[in-house]
């Protein structure tokens, strides 16, 4: 069962889950780490109790919000949703992961 | 914004946690169900499904902890935790708690209040704007017969002066009377230049203060705010009305006096005022008292600027005849800072307490080592555990840590009130209760600018911070010690806390450094002690037990016969009072320190000018018979003042032993006649001196005796008026303040009823001012001594009290740890003498090597105390010796009992402990 766990830094992670509820609108913890699982190629194998401290942190900074309702199957489950300024604070953190990555495979480059 | 916003909610979510954990527990819950389900659906059982569910989510806990952490600032929970743990902790040894919370309060408290004092006193300028530019000028020594400077030279001064952007004149009228409904009182009376409040920047409560304008008229005032509440209870209207203020015999009758103001009591900086009025400026006005000029430096400046053109405006306006030039070890004139020439007196007595508090504030440290090590060494156990149980050894630290802070804050809470507490204390042992003119003589407090002292908020925070400090390194030092050594004594066997050899010394020495400190504490209060009983048993040359002194007071515009009328009647009648013995009159009573030198006193077969410019004259005191009588006053030879020298006789005197000396040398006094030389160009007249009479310290217990010639009142009146003397001078040299003594049998308040009723008796105009029982203006007298005395007396005790639990707790605490090894030894056959010899001798070590090195300390710093002490030299073996012998029976009574705790171990019990 453990293959790899990636470490993930906070940052990164906060933006996976800002980008998956971007994509698959209002998602519960389970349907996001399963989302997580089922896009990365390898299952990221994180434990899904590692999700809990990213969605306090998101919306503690007002990114996302959470409230209670049905699943399907009528169960209850707190939905988390993408704010106003959680689609802008994706856009911008977006851009300085792209920025960092392309700066980190410059410097990763050998020089020959 | 994002980040604020967080930071904001994670503070918030302090107080939401319940609600968030309930929250975080439910949202997990459901997590995991869906898990569940969708297990089952693949075809799991329930129970395999929810097994597999948990191992799929991870670390349930590990998950709510993140949380946590990411949810609030993971320190302040832990801290709250901390804190918790602690004071459960705390309440379980509430011994250990109450002891330690309680010396370090006494510490955090004694410390704030001294401190708080000398703050207020010494270090916080004048509460007035620009303080520091105020100065006074100071003359160091006048030349022989020069008398201080009058009005008009003030007005010269205050022209030619470049240095000073205003200079102020201030003196005291001892004589003025206020008329209120109840008569006459004295109040406290200081006359200034209407420039004075101007100079010192000083603003009023209500109305204005004097103006220059105000200098072509006597008739305005400025009250202050004690004397508003006091004789004319705050009433509002008080501003604009008039009042009398009689100015007393010597500069006529009363007068009628606007008020214009009132000033706040926080400026009343020099001496006691009641009441200010304008300078009277006729040409030749009389000289101003005795350093009458304050002012105020000009911006840019310098003191020694200021200083020197003092100096040189001083030796012109008033240059001494070449033989009377005063001998100059410094400067003739010179300018001081007004806060430092008021504060000077009391900086040496200042710097001892400051000493003594902080050998207090390190006993009180040494104590809650001491407890704070033998409750880390009794904690190595638990601690052991918990880190063998993976308690990170920052962790067990921080504990510790928050246990020392809890403790400490606690003391300081405490130690505030303490501290409050003992400002008020040293504010009230530090007023004098003096009524009437002995308000001027004593002034109102030992302390000067007693009004301002009170508890500084600075002085509190620093006594605080350094008790948590001292508790936090005493604290935490067992945790340190700890994981230094590497050792966890979790075998078996070692249940019970077990110290070490280092543990034993650091114990050891820190009594030992108790006793040191208490040592020098004692010694040092004995010797104040001593000085307070010396002066009580002074030979003052007179007994105070049963007199009752008071002041007569009298319209000015009486003639002078019917004064004397008035005083004969009176006397009269208190001698017709049941229960009085006898009863006097002097011009100015003992303890009132007025002197007065009238001419010189030849002795015959000399030469007046081997006498006129002696620096010590005789002084003259006028007085009637029955003074002699009522104050016991000893006759040595011949006999004393006793009513039969009447106007009409030859002159007689009685002088005192000290002025036998100086005019007779060895021969015999009585039956010799003295010539006075009155200072004009006037005949002299021939005394013949009756009595010889045992010297009276007349000023202050403390200070030597003055020659003194006594004469009859009567007589003093006579001559004085064949002389020319104006009345009013004749009053005031033969009557001055018609001061009354009556010796009775009865006790005070009986009495006083009486005495007011035969001086209205007397004269329906006549009134009463400050009538006390003599033995209270004695004690008043001796109010500084006092106050230094006991003062320092609490501290030696508060001092001694601790080393003395400091010794016990150390012994006791050694029994306790080698009851196993005292077991053994009994068992191996010890008596159990030998064990109490063992502890006892141990508890004496400590003590002999502690008050040894003690008393050396105290040898060596003595002399610092040298300006507090009477009759007392600094290093006086009587005081060494009662010190080291009291407190060494102090210390082996603390060792006593843990000995006697030691002796009834039973052997058997002792090594089945574990």
């Amino acid at each position: 069962m453990s293959s790899e766990r990636i470490e993930l830094l906070q940052g990164t992670l906060d933006l996976i889950v800002l980008r998956a509820l971007a994509t698959m609108g209002p998602l519960h913890a389970y349907a996001l780490a399963a989302r997580l699982e089922q896009v990365s190629e390898h299952p990221l194998a994180l434990n899904q109790g590692t999700l809990y401290p990213a969605l306090v942190r998101l919306e503690q900074k007002g990114w996302i919000k959470g409230n209670w309702r049905k699943t399907e199957t009528n169960r209850d489950a707190k939905y988390y949703d993408l704010t106003a300024a959680g689609r802008r604070a994706l856009d911008q953190e977006t851009e300085k992961w792209r920025r960092l990555s392309n700066l980190v495979d410059k410097l990763l480059v050998d020089p020959s | 914004m994002a980040p604020l916003r967080r930071f904001v909610l994670r503070l918030l979510s302090l107080f939401r946690t319940e609600r968030a954990e309930r929250e975080l527990s439910r949202e997990i819950d459901a997590h995991l169900a869906l898990i569940e389900d969708d297990l089952c659906r693949q075809g799991m059982t329930a129970a395999d499904a929810r097994l597999a569910a948990r191992r799929a989510f991870g670390g349930v806990d590990q998950a709510k902890e993140r949380h946590r952490d990411a949810r609030a600032f993971r320190w302040i929970d832990d801290a709250r935790r901390d804190v918790a743990y602690a004071m459960r902790s705390l309440r379980r040894s509430r011994g250990f708690t109450i002891a330690a919370v309680v010396t370090l309060a006494l510490g955090i408290g004694a410390t704030t209040a001294i401190y708080s004092v000398a703050d207020a006193i010494l270090l916080q300028p004048l509460p007035l704007p620009d303080s520091e530019r105020l100065i006074r000028i100071i003359e160091n020594e006048r030349p022989r017969g020069m008398q201080p400077i009058t009005y008009q030279e003030y007005l010269e001064w205050r022209d030619r002066t470049t240095t000073l952007e205003g200079l102020a004149a201030i003196t005291f009228n001892p004589q003025a009377m206020l008329m209120t409904r109840e008569g006459a009182v004295r109040v406290a009376v200081a006359v200034v230049s209407t420039n004075y409040f101007e100079v010192l920047g000083a603003t009023p409560m209500r109305g204005r203060t004097l103006a220059s304008s105000d200098e072509a008229f006597l008739e305005v005032a400025v009250i202050t705010e004690s004397t508003w509440r006091r004789h004319f209870r705050a009433s509002e209207a008080i501003v604009g009305s008039t009042i009398e203020l009689r100015s007393g015999t010597l500069t006529g009758a009363s007068r009628l006096v606007t008020i214009v103001g009132i000033m706040p009591d926080n400026g009343q900086e020099l001496g006691v005022v009641d009441l200010y009025t304008t300078i009277v400026s006729p040409p030749n006005a009389r000289p101003l008292g005795l350093n009458p000029l304050i002012g105020r430096l000009k911006p840019g400046v310098s003191l020694e600027a200021a200083s020197s053109e003092a100096n040189i405006i001083g030796e012109a306006l008033r240059p001494p005849r070449p033989d009377s030039a005063p001998r100059l070890s410094g400067p003739r004139i010179e300018a001081r800072n007004l806060k430092d020439d008021m504060v000077s007196g009391l900086r040496p007595a200042l710097r001892v307490f400051a000493a003594a508090v902080a050998v207090l504030l390190l006993i009180v440290c040494a104590n809650v080592a001491s407890l704070l090590l033998a409750r880390g060494v009794a904690r190595r156990q638990e601690m052991a555990m918990r880190m063998a149980l993976g308690a990170g050894r920052g962790r067990i630290v921080r504990q510790l840590l928050t246990e020392c802070v809890v403790l400490a804050l606690a003391g300081g809470v405490l130690g505030a009130i303490v501290g409050a507490a003992g400002v008020t204390l040293v504010r009230q042992l530090a007023t004098v209760e003096a009524e009437g003119i002995f308000r001027l003589v004593f002034g109102g407090s030992i302390l000067p600018r007693g009004e301002e002292v009170v508890i500084s908020l600075r002085v509190l925070l620093i006594a605080l911070g350094l008790s948590m400090a001292a508790s936090i390194v005493f604290g935490v030092l067992p945790a340190i010690q700890l994981s230094h050594n590497g050792h966890t004594p979790l075998h078996a066997g070692a249940r019970g806390a077990s110290s070490t050899r280092a543990d034993s010394r650091t114990r050891g020495l820190l009594v030992c450094g108790q006793l040191v400190m208490a040592t020098v504490l004692l010694v040092a209060a004995g010797l104040l002690g001593r000085s307070l009983l010396n002066l009580l048993q002074v030979e003052k040359g007179y007994d105070p037990t049963s007199v009752i002194a008071f002041q007569l007071v009298l319209p000015p515009e009486y003639a002078t016969l019917r004064k004397t009328a008035t005083i004969e009647h009176l006397l009269a009648r208190l001698r017709a009072i049941p229960g009085v013995e006898a009863a006097g009159f002097a011009y100015a009573g003992i303890l009132l320190s007025i002197e007065n030198t009238v001419g010189t006193f030849v002795p015959p077969g000399r030469e007046l000018s081997e006498f006129a410019d002696d620096q010590i004259k005789p002084r003259l005191k006028a007085l009637s018979g029955g003074y002699f009588e009522t104050m016991s006053l000893r006759v040595l030879d011949g006999r004393g003042i006793d009513g039969r020298d009447r106007e009409t006789g030859p002159l007689t005197a009685v002088i005192n032993r000290s002025a036998a000396r100086r005019l007779f040398g060895q021969s015999r006094a009585v039956g010799q006649a003295l010539t006075w030389h009155p200072d004009a160009a006037q005949p002299a007249a021939h005394v013949a001196v009756v009595g010889v009479v045992e010297d009276v310290r007349q000023v202050a217990v403390d200070r030597e005796a003055y020659p003194e010639v006594f004469m009859d009142y009567r007589q003093v009146i006579a001559q004085t008026a064949r002389w020319g003397f104006t009345s009013a001078r004749q009053e005031a040299l033969a009557i001055g303040f018609m001061s009354f003594a009556v010796k009775a049998s009865t006790d005070f308040p009986t009495m006083v009823p009486q005495v007011r009723r035969a001086v209205l008796a007397t004269d329906f105009n006549a009134g009463i001012d400050a009538i006390q029982p003599m033995e209270t203006l004695v004690a008043n007298s001796m109010a500084r001594q006092r106050f230094y005395a006991v003062l320092l007396g609490v501290f030696a005790v508060i001092a001694a009290v601790l080393a003395g639990v400091g010794v016990y707790g150390a012994l006791a605490y050694a029994v306790m740890q080698r009851t196993r090894e005292i077991g053994v030894r009994m068992a191996l056959g010890a008596e159990r003498r030998q064990v109490v010899g063992m502890i006892l001798r141990r508890g004496l070590g400590l003590a002999a090597v502690g008050i040894l090195v003690g008393l050396a300390g105290a040898f060596a710093g003595a002399r610092y105390l040298e300006a507090m002490l009477f009759g007392v030299r600094p290093r006086d073996v009587v005081t060494f010796a009662i010190v080291a012998i009291g407190f060494a029976a102090v210390a082996i009574a603390a060792s006593y009992l843990p000995a006697r705790r030691a002796a009834a171990v039973d052997p058997a019990v002792a090594l089945r402990m574990e």
